[in-house]
């Protein structure tokens, strides 16, 4: 086996080779530059073949990728922050136009103030678009989601955002199992989509609906986005058997007996494992629940797994400004027809790379009887 | 022109959504007749997206994809190298924006391919305002003209933008200005930039009746009468030769009667109209064709 | 939406998922916004307007470039059976009034007429079977009296010409010189017209007064087109044959057998009109010396100005502004006392002024006009034309009359009014193929599709070429030199096929074959093809 210590940026970078994608455009972010500097440099030696445009702003780099995934090649971009946000008008438009494009966003917080480090507030201000999501935690599970990524929106029609935590998963060097690219072959196919610019089968795409049609091809994006978790499960499943390594649609860490449980989504995760390990060391009963894809929402799966906990403890990172952290809402959302319920936290666990220590998650849920579920919690 | 030469193949289908004597509609009509079935067609915004028919229909016969405001040359870009992935690298992939697309939001992408020298033919159609939102001020509105966001006319200080010199300024293949009220201009110019490899911008004035205030059979004859009168000048760069001006009218008509045959000029006093005669003359004399 | 048939190329689940059109705009009948329509209305050109047979003259060049030429050749016969002889010898009124002229110089029709007319030349018309019991007898076998009878053997009624030369033509064959107009091409064209059938020809047959009022009893109609039989001679001077002669005769005698001997080298002759120049320059290219003595100054002669012009370069003098007044036989020759004119009055009367000189001459040649014979004049219940009715005029205008006549007795016949189609400008034809009475005049005209372009030069034998010979003058224009020509016709008020309606429709919805054709249904009446059309044959009219 074929293994390698390298950043969470070039592992998405080998993810991405390894998809074998035909057109690739991107603009400068910080901190997604890792990325997009490994797969030029792929590029220009040809070890991937592929057209790497150069664009002048990450709304030409999402542009560019809406047309060539349009004229019937796989493509792919990678940003964070306030160019995830510059390209949101043509996020939308990817979704709606049913395009497989894969983005990787390295999570980063956006201004003002200024500030490059990790939180989630880019992509789940975009949870809306008709994109789906994957919040990743280790280096390995970053390369392995991007070939997943191309297997799941092909087959869905609809374009995956695959976060990476800005530093702390992007500029962090890890042990990586490399695949071999015949692997990769094996587990995603050549894409051939069914419709997309032919000179030989001319059609207009996008051209102007009224409301009755344009209803239900909305409503078809929903049904897609519902029925996805079959194919979801069928690439994790032929992805243990082509490389051995399961992956789900969340995680469980010491979640069955678990009395308090902490969610959460991305990097952080390896934190709350170590806290949840001491919790245990100490006696004390705590779980975890690791999100991976927040679009869909797996909320069957979760209201399974935490209907009859006692305290669930949503570690945010991000807030919808006047309402709740994002994952808080939806774990809420979720488990609202139980008649009866766990108590369910909702605090804010970082913001602009806001240091987590170990000792901060014991101390929380050693605190767990005094916590109130009524509003929003922010740390001292 | 022999029209009688003109290939009678067309590439647009009938009951389209433009207005009656629409300059936009006339000009793809033509210019899918120079560029042929080979073409894949990159939509902005634009007056066009509406005339291109109502999902499910279609007004054109070669592969058309609508796209955001701001993106069809970044756009077109993806799809031009997804095509030359593919193997085709001979289809005309082709922008085909309005004056807001071009001068205004769209500006930024434009620059941008046109500095990496993408290989597409970007046409700007300039009806000189944003028209399908209903006639709104756009940086290619000439000055003086009325629009509903410049009632009482748009300011003189607003010379209409240069674009041709600004994509000159990024050495591209080929950059042209034409009209459809000039036939053999508009097909030699759509013929060259077909044939030439790069970047390819061509800026085409395009009569709208209704946002001009003109009756809708005055349409070719108000492009005409825009270079006949020295307001829109026929000109083309080929990489590594001079700017040169492709039609010198014969006798220059007076700017007066451009102007006041249209109704978003019809405001227009004989100072201002002597004024822009004025600023008409100097931009023909840096030109030398005064 | 419903109405479209999208299933058959796209699943039902796919059209509600992918943005994808697939169907055609053709569903929508954009006809329904238009509150104008426009349609095709064919009109006049000013050039058919000058032409007093009203010729449709952009019509047959249309068909000329469209290198139709069965068609051209039609179109030009349609009104006129003589293109051949008069694309050489009609002075082309057409011209006079052509648009172009007031741009860069009229079209060359002339040249055109004469091209294709000498193309019809070898194509006869088609033959047209008797449709009628009904008779007309025609006397005289001139321009006149066979175009009348060329309409009515084409409506199909029997006619009977009634000629006293041995061969039909009268002036055609007989009057106007070779180097104009050589004789096989009006014999030819008399050829092609009998070749219609129908038409019986009696020649060698003098008809006077008792004549025609048998041919009244036996016929159902007579048409009279006698031409001018009786040379006009001044006061005292008689016509001996010997010094002194009949123009006209003299011109009939060398056109039969090439030649005349006249008895003198020096040959003066009298008149300021096409015959008396024909006969002058005919004496010339016998070897003699030849002058012309006329009342009026060279500039105001009657004769067409290329006969003067020629004349003086094949050294012909024209002695102008004089009168004859006295004329001596002196020895073998002739001593002619001339007066000097100041102006010709408008019933030809000369105002003499004190001038006088006296010139020698072996032979005098009197050309100076002919006249009917009144006779016959008072004939009632016949139709006159011609000539003979209307005063000497020019070989178009005989056609024009007896084509006129032909339609009138046509109408007579078959009891209906004869109507002209337009009273003001005296207006004819033979067939309906205009859509509206309007002459285009030159503002309709879009100059925008024209350049300017000079027009052909014709292209003539030099003085030293043809004085000693009957060769014809002007020669025969290239094909390249034609189509070049006929191209700068404006084609005023008729569909020449240009497509610049088509090019510039923005729906598409313009078909031009046989003119102008509109799809209706997607048409939305914005008026471009009618504004843009450079000829004025698109009008925009109300719809619903």
């Amino acid at each position: 086996m074929n293994k390698d210590m390298m950043l969470g940026s070039e592992a998405v970078a080998l993810g991405v080779k390894l998809s074998r994608p035909k057109v690739v455009s991107a603009y400068p972010i910080t901190p997604q530059t890792h990325i997009i500097e490994r797969l030029s440099e792929m590029v220009d030696s040809g070890e991937l073949d592929a057209s790497f445009i150069r664009v002048e702003s990450e709304l030409s780099a999402i542009s560019a990728v809406l047309g060539a995934s349009q004229a019937g090649v796989r493509a792919f971009t990678a940003t964070s922050s306030h160019g995830l946000a510059l390209m949101h008008e043509v996020l939308h438009w990817i979704a709606g136009s049913r395009l497989p494009v894969v983005l990787v966003n390295a999570n980063r917080a956006i201004g003002s103030p200024w500030n490059i480090w990790t939180d989630q507030t880019d992509s789940m201000s975009q949870r809306d678009l008709g994109w789906m999501q994957v919040y990743c935690e280790t280096a390995q599970e970053a390369l392995d989601t991007v070939l997943q990524a191309f297997y799941v929106a092909e087959k869905v029609l609809l374009p995956i955002m695959v976060m990476i935590d800005g530093f702390i998963l992007s500029h962090t060097l890890e042990e990586v199992i490399i695949p071999s690219q015949k692997q990769a072959d094996a587990f995603l196919p050549i894409y051939e989509p069914e419709y997309f610019l032919d000179v030989d089968n001319p059609l207009s795409f996008g051209n102007a609906a009224k409301g009755d049609v344009f209803y239900y091809l909305r409503e078809d994006m929903q049904h897609s986005m519902e029925a996805s978790f079959g194919v979801i499960r069928e690439a994790h499943n032929k992805f243990d058997e082509i490389f051995g390594r399961k992956y789900d649609i969340v995680e469980r860490y010491y979640l069955d007996d678990a009395e308090i449980v902490f969610v959460i989504a991305g990097a952080l995760t390896g934190t709350i494992r170590v806290a949840v390990d001491k919790l245990r060391a100490l006696g004390i009963k705590a779980g975890l629940l690791k999100i991976r894809y927040f679009r869909p929402f797996p909320s069957d799966i979760v209201k399974n797994l935490l209907k009859s906990k006692e305290h669930v403890v949503v570690l945010n990172r991000s807030v919808s400004f006047g309402s709740a952290g994002q994952l808080a809402q939806e774990i809420k959302n979720a488990l609202y027809y139980e008649p009866s319920k766990p108590k369910i936290y909702d605090y804010i666990l970082s913001l602009g790379g806001k240091d987590v220590f170990v000792e901060d998650v014991v101390n929380l849920a050693k605190n767990v009887g005094n916590l109130k579920t009524s509003k929003i919690l922010w740390r001292e | 022109m022999d029209f009688r030469e003109v290939t009678n193949i067309e590439y647009m289908n009938q009951g389209d959504f433009a207005c009656p004597g629409c300059g936009a509609g006339l000009s793809m009509r033509h210019a899918l007749k120079v560029l042929g079935d080979n073409t894949v067609i990159v939509m902005p915004a634009s007056c066009w997206s509406i005339i291109s028919g109502v999902f499910p229909t279609a007004a054109l016969q070669v592969p058309l994809m609508h796209v955001p405001f701001a993106t069809a040359a970044a756009v077109a870009s993806g799809v031009k190298n997804a095509f030359r992935k593919k193997g085709q690298e001979d289809v005309n992939v082709v922008c085909w924006a309005g004056d807001g697309g071009t001068f205004d939001i769209g500006l930024q992408a434009l620059s941008g391919a046109a500095e990496r020298k993408e290989d597409i033919i970007y046409v700007c159609y300039d009806n000189e305002a944003y028209m399908n939102t209903g006639i709104q001020r756009s940086s290619a509105t000439p000055p003086g003209a009325w629009t509903t966001t410049t009632p009482t006319g748009n300011p003189l200080i607003y010379e209409k933008k240069d674009m041709f010199n600004i994509v000159v300024s990024h050495n591209p293949a080929y950059v042209a200005t034409s009209t459809i009220a000039y036939p053999d201009d508009f097909y030699q110019k759509f013929e060259k930039a077909k044939n030439a490899k790069g970047f390819r911008f061509i800026h085409l004035l395009s009569a709208c009746p209704p946002g001009w205030r003109i009756d809708s059979k005055d349409s070719v004859k108000a492009m005409r009468l825009a270079v006949e009168s020295g307001v829109f000048v026929l000109m083309e760069k080929e990489q590594g030769k001079p700017v040169k001006v492709t039609y010198k009218p014969k006798g220059l008509v007076p700017v007066r009667e451009y102007l006041l045959f249209q109704g978003r000029y019809k405001h227009l006093n004989e100072d201002t109209v002597n004024e822009i005669q004025i600023m008409i003359n100097e931009h023909l004399m840096s030109l030398g064709l005064l | 939406m419903e109405s479209v048939d999208y299933q058959n190329v796209i699943s039902d689940k796919d059209i509600r998922r992918f943005p994808i059109s697939i169907t055609t705009t053709e569903v929508n009948l954009t006809g329904s916004w238009r509150f104008y329509k426009p349609v095709f209305k064919e009109k006049i050109s000013p050039c058919s307007v000058g032409c007093p047979a009203n010729t449709n003259i952009p019509k047959y060049i249309h068909y000329l470039l469209k290198n139709d030429m069965d068609k051209a050749a039609e179109i030009l016969r349609r009104e006129n059976p003589f293109p051949a002889t008069c694309g050489r010898v009609c002075p082309h009124f057409c011209q006079s009034k052509c648009n172009r002229k007031d741009y860069d110089g009229a079209v060359e029709i002339k040249q055109i007429e004469r091209f294709v007319g000498d193309y019809a030349l070898k194509v006869p018309p088609k033959k047209v079977k008797v449709l009628s019991n009904k008779k007309v007898a025609i006397v005289g076998g001139g321009p006149a009296g066979l175009s009348c009878a060329y309409f009515l053997a084409l409506s199909g009624y029997r006619v009977d010409v009634f000629e006293k030369e041995r061969f039909l033509g009268g002036l055609l064959v007989y009057g106007i010189p070779d180097y104009r107009l050589p004789k096989e091409i009006p014999i030819k064209e008399i050829e092609n017209i009998l070749e219609v059938g129908n038409i019986n020809v009696n020649v060698g047959v003098n008809v006077n007064r008792e004549k025609i009022e048998e041919l009244k009893k036996e016929y159902n109609a007579v048409f009279v087109a006698l031409g001018l039989s009786i040379d006009k001679v001044p006061g005292d001077v008689v016509v001996d044959n010997k010094r002194v002669f009949s123009g006209y005769e003299l011109l009939k005698e060398i056109k039969v057998n090439g030649n005349v001997y006249l008895d003198g080298d020096s040959i003066s002759v009298l008149g300021g009109g096409n015959v008396a120049f024909d006969i002058a320059r005919s004496i010339r290219r016998l070897g003699k010396d030849v002058n012309i003595i006329c009342m009026e100054t060279l500039e105001t002669s009657p004769a067409f100005e290329d006969e003067k012009k020629e004349a003086i370069e094949e050294g012909i003098k024209v002695i102008d502004s004089r009168f004859l007044q006295d004329l001596e036989f002196r020895g073998d020759g002739l001593h002619l006392q001339l007066r000097g004119v100041d102006k010709v009055l408008d019933n030809y009367e000369p105002v003499l002024n004190d001038y006088i000189e006296g010139i020698d001459t072996d032979i005098l040649i009197v050309a100076i006009g002919r006249k009917r014979e009144e006779s016959i004049l008072g004939t009632e219940g016949v139709f006159f034309g011609g000539d003979f009715y209307n005063g000497a005029k020019t070989v178009i205008e005989a056609i024009a009359s007896g084509k006129k006549v032909a339609f009138e007795i046509v109408a007579k016949l078959e009891g209906k009014e004869f109507k002209l189609m337009n009273d003001d400008d005296q207006f004819f034809r033979s067939t309906d193929d205009f859509d509206e009475y309007k002459v285009i005049p030159f503002e309709r005209i879009n100059l925008n599709y024209f350049s300017e372009q000079e027009p052909i030069k014709l292209s003539k034998l030099a003085a030293n070429e043809r004085v000693n010979n009957f060769n014809e003058v002007v020669q025969k224009p290239s094909l390249e030199k034609i189509l070049r020509e006929a191209k700068r016709c404006f084609s005023c008020g008729v569909c020449n096929e240009c497509k610049t309606c088509w090019f510039f429709c923005p729906d598409m919805c313009i078909d031009v074959h046989e003119g102008v054709n509109f799809d209706y249904s997607f048409c939305k009446g914005c008026g471009v093809c009618s504004e843009e059309c450079p000829r004025g044959v698109i009008e925009m009219v109300e719809d619903k």
